[in-house]
């Protein structure tokens, strides 16, 4: 098919800055979404406050992976950072707990790695994430805690004795960095609700991996008290911070609004009973019930990452909200 | 020494010249052609192959009727979102002053989509990088005026040196003014979220009116403050997972 540049290769050369702009196909779904929308109204009637409703801002391009490396890349923080406390103050009793911790700090990170570069749109070029240090860019920034840990989370399952201990070390030193990082990489952008929430999200992003390891932990068979009272902590924390969010974003009734209305309520309220639920079962179920708990209390934090994510990319569709934001803070 | 253009949407008539200019200096793909409904606005909006995009909005006011337009562009923010949130180092600050994507370097991670406050840089699906207007980089560098300048027919797209244009741009406003058009003011020029845009445009209504943020800022603004929420969470994870430990020993 033809590249959309109508140029006869026999007269001219494709040369321009745009040139090497790669086409396969002309965006269809932005064709089908804008005929949909065609003659809906008669442009000037109506007192229309927007520009056709049209988005101010370019709602994300980021797809499922992202939220997903927000879950990953958080349980393995909070494992990296779990296993290193309890190496060096947890004491020979805790040496299981310590092994599964490394596995799930290597297994997130890893894992994790994956998402991030299955959504790059070049992904044969991730390692330019590496190629300068930005400290204006949490992305830059994360991908600076999130290399060293993952090599470290390795080296700690895979290097024996001593060496092995020094690597847990390293990744439980970077591991609370990985957790929360995310947090700013979310809300360091224009999107309207995840700007709105960036003092709390931090909050909810830790709180949220450590509330994913722990379950998973119990999942693996841990039942160290250790591993239920910050299953509990976290837990709480989720629910704290889920609250200052909702009140941070709905400071601009229009910002917030994804978090009352659409699917990303929907899910933001699963995540809010899941949790609840899952902390009960942690407090008072019994051997099984905790493990039914625990995954429950896992299915919550994915939802609540997601849920997230879904609300920004709700907001960032909403022009309104990008108008009243600005508004408020104007006056 | 920067340049840059000044957009006087008082004297645009909605030609598109620019916009055709700017697709076949910088050989540009279309982007399909469809009716969109939306007045004589059928390019929609900035994206990834579309670097000018003129706005049509149909007003009532009075019981009369009113048609205003606009040539939006990337705006070149003196304190740039997409530049700083750049991991890979591809957006860069030309010696002209301008905000440059480096396609060779570009691996698409999308965050200068989400960090821009105008909407303008977008990431080409089937491309899978990041593309804005260049100011015409290659132009510039032969000494040449901007393809959209270039084409402008009556003048809306002043291309220059920012200081330059903004004496022109004020006496502009005041010309107007004098005329009774008392509803023109400036856009963009001291706008303290981005330190002012070396594109900037006059405008005769509230920015909303053209899909333009009121009060836009680089996100990078409250990065310290943000910084520190960061901080106190992570410091809050370590602390909880020590008197977990702790407080989960077996005596």
């Amino acid at each position: 098919m033809s590249d959309g540049r109508y140029i006869d290769p026999r007269i001219g050369s494709v040369s321009g800055e745009a040139g090497s702009q790669r086409v396969e196909h002309i965006p269809e779904k932005r064709l089908e979404e804008l005929a949909a929308k065609a003659w809906d109204q008669v442009p000037s009637e109506g007192g229309r406050d927007t520009y056709y409703e049209r988005p101010v801002i370019k709602p994300p391009v980021w797809k499922w992976y992202i939220p997903a490396y927000f879950v990953a890349g958080g349980a393995a923080g909070a494992a990296a950072t779990l296993g290193a406390v309890a190496q060096s103050f947890g004491g020979e009793a805790m040496r299981p707990l310590v092994k599964r911790c490394r596995l799930i700090a290597m297994a997130g990170t890893s894992i994790g790695t994956g998402f991030l570069v299955a959504d790059l749109g070049v992904r044969s070029k991730f390692l330019n994430m590496l190629r300068v240090f930005r400290p204006t860019s949490p992305m830059s920034v994360g991908s600076f805690i999130l290399a060293p840990t993952a090599g470290a989370a390795a080296a700690s399952v895979v290097l024996p004795g001593a060496l092995g201990d020094l690597a847990g070390l390293l990744a439980g030193a970077l591991g609370p960095g990985l957790a929360s990082y995310t947090a700013i990489l979310t809300s360091n952008t224009s999107v309207p609700l995840w700007a709105a929430s960036r003092k709390a999200l931090p909050a909810m992003y830790v709180s949220s991996a450590a509330s994913a390891a722990t379950s998973l932990l119990h999942l693996t068979g841990s039942s160290e008290r250790a591993v239920t009272i910050l299953d509990v902590a976290a837990s709480i924390g989720e629910l704290a911070s889920g609250y200052a969010i909702e009140q941070e974003a709905s400071k601009v009734e229009r910002v917030g609004r994804p978090l009352h209305e659409g699917t990303s309520a929907d899910l933001w309220k699963a995540s809010k009973i899941a949790t609840i639920v899952g902390l009960v079962l942690a407090l008072f179920g019994g051997r099984r019930t905790k493990k039914v708990g625990a995954f429950v209390g896992l299915l919550g934090s994915v939802a609540a990452k997601f849920a997230i994510f879904r609300a920004g990319i709700a907001s960032a569709h909403d022009p309104r909200a990008t108008f009243e934001q600005q508004r408020a803070s104007v006056s | 020494m920067a340049t840059g253009f000044f957009t006087d949407t008082t004297v645009c008539i909605g030609c598109k010249a620019c916009e055709v200019a700017c697709k076949e200096w910088n050989q540009l793909p279309d982007d399909g052609f469809v009716f969109s409904g939306m007045s004589y606005d059928n390019t929609v909006m900035l994206g990834a192959s579309t670097w000018r995009h003129v706005a049509f909005v149909e007003r009532r006011r009075n019981d009369d009727f009113s048609w205003l337009m606009m040539s939006d562009v990337c705006k070149h923010c003196r304190s740039a979102a997409c530049l700083e949130v750049c991991p890979t180092g591809a957006i860069v600050r030309t010696e002209f002053g301008s905000v440059y994507v480096q396609p060779d370097i570009c691996n698409g991670c999308g965050y200068c989509v989400v960090a821009c406050p105008f909407g303008v840089i977008d990431r080409r699906e089937d491309d899978g990088r990041a593309w804005k207007c260049t100011l015409c980089y290659d132009r510039q560098r032969g000494g040449l005026e901007p393809a959209c300048a270039k084409a402008c027919p009556t003048d809306s797209i002043r291309f220059g040196e920012v200081d330059e244009l903004r004496r022109l741009a004020e006496a502009r406003v005041s010309t107007l003014h004098g005329e009774g058009v008392s509803d023109a003011y400036l856009y963009g020029v001291d706008q303290p979220g981005t330190d002012g845009l070396n594109a900037f445009f006059l405008l005769v209504d509230e920015p909303e009116v053209y899909n333009l943020p009121p009060d836009p800022s680089t996100p990078t603004k409250v990065a310290a403050s943000s910084w520190s929420h960061v901080l106190a969470a992570g410091a809050a994870l370590l602390g909880a997972t020590v008197v977990a430990v702790v407080g989960g020993r077996q005596r």
